[in-house]
């Protein structure tokens, strides 16, 4: 279901919101659905990601935010550079925007800026290129395995969702929450290798064998 | 029974089908066969580890909400009542609503019926509970905490059990915490943040007293009363009650270590001067917005807390004192020996110096021993030491490594000013001509080397011409590239020859005044042999276009240190900062603007670094004589309303006795005014109007809706035209288009704020938001207004959707008008051709890049440059198809870096500005 059409639509569906649409082709209304929903999924999994990035560098919330709008801004914008047939839309994605973040966090910027705390703070901290890029694809990995539990939460029942969350991700004894659960260990433990198999398998699925270096 | 374990083909199954599809004798064994279980855990996790899934979760905002999980704690905690209103029973008490709950404790509202009264009951949560050691250490610390009985700690009412969970019961407070108020209002001002500081040290010494460390002082734990001066601590001692709960369990520290001490960091015993420590993190977040040790993951903040010197608080925040940074300093000493040793002297030194803030005329300041230098210095040795230390994994003794920070080199010749020297850049010369795609009946006149960031149009007077940028080019000898200097340049106009330059030296104060780089962003006045602009020092200087080559040294000022033919003469200064106490957030782009013997400016006072609010008593508007810099009159109408910096120009509405002076306020305001004073000297207010809508909201970082006027109004045919915008770094979001009345008086504004609670009287400005519907605030029209039209969007081409090209974003344009045609850009760079008298659109056209110039009019062409280094070309016309025939403009010319400035024109040749390079176009001769 994500093969790779999906992807060149979603890249179509980029490309018609980054040209605001044209008049003479476009503006039907389902064309002007399928453009937001585009975006939106593009923003989906690198808005939240860019704004770690630039937090876990030590921007502030408004200069973080701000970061991630320049970035998405750009990537938006250089949407018409992508050629098909060198990479994958999704492996230039990834390379564009963080190497856009890298760019961002490193140089200097210089049109017309203001004396704002963000700047000083890009100046001070200097992040090392190689640094940023290891956040980056941990953050990747992060926010993919965040979309997907957020689609198979919905696929299980509360308790197994619980048994899996409160043992992986809160690090909580499986005792503990078996009996708060009153399930067996057992149920515990295959409950929550079931939920992280489906987790690896849709993360698989929506990366469409995409891998980040 | 064929085998006794599954295979891994139908574990496998397990994992990729939906619980429902799961067959059932399958599930039963797995669930009860250990080996199994362990081949399942193995094939779920393939390569990854449990610990790594833990990473990959963890914190996830689009995990369960807290919503959800609330829900699932009080069901496990309340049992059944059939009290209105109540969500369940807890002991003795209703329980109205979740207040809050952090990782280990849920705080609800209880209403306790037997008292009639409401209380915070703080319950311990059921999966640390289970610990007897820890409800016992909980329940102790409770009590030892009840009983400190002070002003400035929560007071706690019980201590008890309930059903094996233990919890104890508050007040109910009113009023934000410390964390909430900074974040929402941003750092405090030091009188205020002595104020609170005061007053926690007063609770900890208290609570010293009987032998409690609080263990956990941060923002969060610190409460404001609402509208009462009163501070209160409060969660004394339960963090560690609960933190050590924690840790035996899972070994891991709970919720943010920001602001624990070294020595809590390192796991070290503690004793109350931990506390201290942390009251210093805590003075240094209320002055600055931030902790002190930032860093990205857990460890990384506490690396930082054991090692690092935190940046100085006057280098983020200049409003603080000396002696409050020694304070801080010495409460932030990494060991407890050297910081202050009691709460109660801490307490005592803060009272000193707020009586002294608060009388200082009769109240002296009080004494402070400091820390000696020897002490400071062994710190930061340790510091920089076990730096090392943790980045190595090896003890290295760093030999002569351990140098001091690059201190502001001082200038060559400038002993007073601070000259930042910064990394010389790659001479870059290239052989490439600065613009390509020059139509056939022109070509390149002359160009020559800017510095490195021009963002203003040149102006071109008098057979000279004058662009503001910074030094990467070094014209004169003495201040090589590496020296970071704002530079006015004048060259000659026939062959481009440099005749002369202003140096400007960094200023002192730094990056919130006076951008690294920047150069100078003021575009110059210029009338006959005078030139006027705004330095980036925010002083105003008066030129002699002439420089020394006239061989003269016009005064007033003749004691310029070189007069060499190179250098600027001056004739007069004005320096706003010290003479005015005005505050400039960044460096000027005001163009000053004269009439008949006077100048007018915009300071540029503006918010401080931390977005503190601007000086109140420092002018925003100025006039001057235009011959001394005398100040004639002064005028600080957008006084603290003041949104971000003030970066606009001032504009003549000349009509001999009726002359107005506009000018742009950083509230969003245009504010008209007399050239002249009254008799009482001060400045006479004609008419001012609000371009914003009451409505909008201003947020830090370009998040809201309330937008600044980065440039002067324009002035056609009696009417006033204006775009709003903000600092590019806050990227895009609706701006505006508005036309405006000349003939107003008093607000002229299109709306006028009410308040229920008076319907007849007119509310007073707010910064943030003028009109609050939740406040019962409504706006009703006016009938005074001068808004002619406004134009933020409009669908065009009626295809019932807003494209980019229809909607007006924020602009950094002046408006361009010819005829009946007004042109204007937005950051998001699309050029609006508007109707002038109606404000609807007749096209817009995406540049497909960031824009920050303004579109010029040069004859029947419209000239815009684009940050991608492109000068495009249209013909002023209403017709899209004619404006741009084929979509595309009539010339696109391609320039070697970014074009921000505007083009301009001297009749008969172009002058492009780009970032570096100043290049004059003529026409080629027809033979």
């Amino acid at each position: 279901m994500n093969g790779p059409e999906t992807r060149e639509s979603l890249l179509a569906s980029l490309n018609g919101t980054a040209h605001g649409g044209d008049s003479k082709t476009g503006g039907s209304g389902d064309s002007s659905v399928r453009r937001r929903d585009g975006w939106e999924e593009f923003t989906t999994i690198y808005r939240p990601l860019i704004y770690r990035v630039a937090a876990a560098k030590g921007l502030q919330h408004a200069d973080a935010e701000d970061l991630t709008q320049d970035v998405l801004l750009v990537v938006r914008r250089s949407l018409d550079s992508y050629d098909n047939t060198k990479a994958s839309f999704r492996s230039w994605l990834y390379s564009i925007t963080r190497n856009l973040v890298i760019n961002h966090l490193t140089r200097r910027r210089d049109p017309a800026g203001s004396g704002d705390s963000r700047i000083a703070q890009l100046i001070s901290q200097q992040p090392g290129r190689a640094d940023t890029a290891t956040l980056f694809r941990l953050e990747y990995r992060r926010a993919c395995f965040q979309r997907a539990a957020e689609q198979v939460q919905a696929e299980f029942h509360d308790d197994t969702w619980q048994a899996f969350w409160q043992t992986a991700v809160q690090q909580q004894s499986i005792g503990s929450v078996a009996s708060r659960l009153g399930k067996s260990n057992g149920a515990v433990r295959v409950a929550r290798s079931r939920v992280l198999g489906r987790l690896r398998q849709v993360v698989d699925l929506q990366s469409g064998g995409f891998e980040p270096d | 029974m064929v085998t006794s374990h599954y295979d891994d083909d139908a574990l496998t199954s397990l994992l990729t089908r939906q619980s429902v599809e799961a067959d059932e004798r399958l599930l039963q064994h797995v669930e009860t066969c250990e080996r199994c279980q362990t081949r399942l855990e193995e094939l779920s996790c393939g390569d990854l580890s449990w610990d790594e899934v833990a990473t990959l979760l963890a914190d996830c905002e689009d995990g369960p909400s807290d919503d959800t999980r609330d829900d699932w704690l009080t069901s496990r905690l309340l049992e059944p009542s059939e009290y209105p209103q109540s969500q369940g029973r807890f002991a003795r008490y209703e329980i109205m609503e979740m207040l809050g709950r952090g990782g280990m404790g849920v705080v609800m509202r209880g209403y306790d019926t037997s008292l009639n009264r409401h209380s915070a009951v703080k319950v311990l949560v059921p999966e640390l509970a289970s610990s007897a050691a820890a409800r016992q250490r909980f329940s102790r610390e409770a009590r030892s905490a009840a009983a400190v009985v002070h002003p400035h700690v929560v007071a706690i009412h019980t201590v008890d059990e309930h059903n094996g969970l233990p919890y104890l019961v508050m007040p109910v407070l009113e009023g934000n915490s410390v964390e909430v108020r900074v974040r929402e209002s941003g750092p405090l001002p030091p009188l205020e943040a002595v104020r609170i500081a005061a007053q926690v040290a007063g609770g900890l010494a208290a609570a010293h007293e009987q032998g409690l460390v609080h263990r956990d002082i941060k923002p969060a734990n610190i409460l404001l009363g609402n509208g009462v001066e009163r501070v209160q601590i409060t969660d004394f001692g339960l963090a560690r009650a609960i933190d050590d709960a924690h840790m035996t369990r899972s070994g891991v520290i709970a919720g943010t270590p920001q602001y624990m001490s070294p020595e809590q960091a390192h796991g070290d015993a503690i004793d109350h001067r931990s506390d201290l420590f942390s009251l210093g993190s805590l003075m240094y977040f209320m002055l600055t917005g931030r902790s002190p040790f930032r860093a990205e993951t857990t460890m990384g903040v506490l690396n930082r807390i054991a090692n690092d010197t935190p940046r100085s608080l006057r280098s983020i925040n200049p409003d603080v004192p000396d002696w409050l940074e020694d304070i801080v300093s010495k409460l932030l000493q990494k060991r407890p020996d050297v910081r202050f040793q009691t709460a109660a002297e801490v307490s005592e030194l803060l009272d000193g110096w707020l009586a002294h803030l608060q009388q200082p005329a009769t109240i002296a300041p009080p004494q402070m021993s400091q820390p000696t230098d020897f002490e400071q210095r062994r710190n930061l040795l340790t510091g920089a030491a076990l730096g090392l230390l943790a980045w190595c994994g090896w003890f290295v003794f760093g030999g002569n490594s351990v140098s001091g920070k690059s201190e502001d080199t001082p200038g060559p010749e400038d002993g007073a000013a601070a000259v930042a020297v910064v990394p010389a850049a790659e001479n870059d010369e290239d052989q490439e001509p600065p613009v390509t795609g020059l139509p056939d009946d022109q070509r390149i006149k002359w160009s020559a080397h800017l510095g490195s960031t021009t963002m203003r149009a040149p102006v071109i007077s008098g057979g000279q011409v004058y662009v503001g940028t910074n030094n990467e080019n070094a014209y004169i000898k003495r201040y090589p590239k590496n020296v970071d200097l704002g530079v006015l340049l004048c060259f000659r106009q026939s062959d481009g020859e440099f005749l002369w330059q202003h140096s400007n030296p960094k200023t002192r104060t730094g990056r919130e005044h006076d951008w690294p780089m920047m150069g100078v962003t003021s575009r110059p006045c210029v009338e006959g042999d005078r030139l006027w602009y705004i330095t980036n020092r925010a002083e105003i200087v008066c030129l002699d276009t002439a420089g020394f080559r006239d061989g003269e040294n016009d005064g007033p000022v003749t004691d310029e240190p070189h007069s060499g033919l190179q250098e600027a003469d001056i004739i007069w200064r004005l320096d706003m900062m010290k003479d005015l106490g005005v505050r400039p957030h960044n460096v000027s782009t005001c163009t000053i603007a004269v009439w008949q013997d006077r100048l007018f400016a915009v300071t540029g006072n503006g918010v401080g670094e931390s977005h503190a609010p601007p000086v109140a008593t420092a002018p925003s508007f100025l006039a001057l004589d235009k011959h001394s810099g005398k100040v004639l009159w002064r005028d600080n109408s957008p006084g603290q309303n003041v949104l971000h910096g003030q970066w606009g120009s001032p504009t003549v509405i000349d009509r001999g006795a009726d002359t107005q002076i506009v000018f742009p306020g950083g509230d969003g305001w245009l504010y008209s005014f007399s050239p002249f004073a009254a008799a009482d000297g001060k400045a006479q207010l004609l008419w001012k109007f609000d371009c914003n809508h009451k409505e909008s909201v201003w947020k830090l970082g370009g998040q809201g809706t309330r937008n600044n006027l980065l440039h002067g109004p324009t002035l056609f045919d009696n009417r006033l035209y204006i775009a709003t915008g903000q600092d590019p770094e806050h990227g895009s979001g609706q701006g505006r288009v508005l036309c405006l009345e000349i003939d107003g008086a008093g607000d002229v504004s299109s709306h006028l704020v009410y308040n229920e609670s008076n319907p007849k009287r007119v509310i007073a400005h707010r910064r943030t938001q003028a009109c609050r519907k939740e406040d019962s605030d409504f706006t009703v029209a006016n009938e005074a207004s001068a808004l002619v039209w406004s134009f933020e969007q409009q669908d065009v081409n009626n295809d019932g959707e807003l494209d980019i090209e229809e909607r007006m974003s924020r602009s950094l344009s002046t408006i361009s008008i010819k005829d009946d045609l007004l042109f204007v850009s937005d950051i998001e760079g699309v050029l609006h051709c508007l109707d002038r008298n109606t404000g609807r659109q007749h096209w817009g056209y995406d540049t497909f890049s960031g824009v920050y110039s303004t579109p010029q009019i040069i004859g029947d062409l419209i000239y815009l440059g684009t940050e991608d280094g492109e000068i495009l070309v249209f013909r002023a016309h209403a017709d899209r198809s004619i404006a741009a025939p084929g979509g595309k403009p009539v010339q696109t010319l391609t320039c070697e870096s970014s074009v921000n400035a505007s083009v301009m024109a001297d009749g008969l040749n172009l002058f492009y500005a780009t970032k570096n390079r100043l290049i004059a176009i003529e026409p080629v001769k027809q033979d």
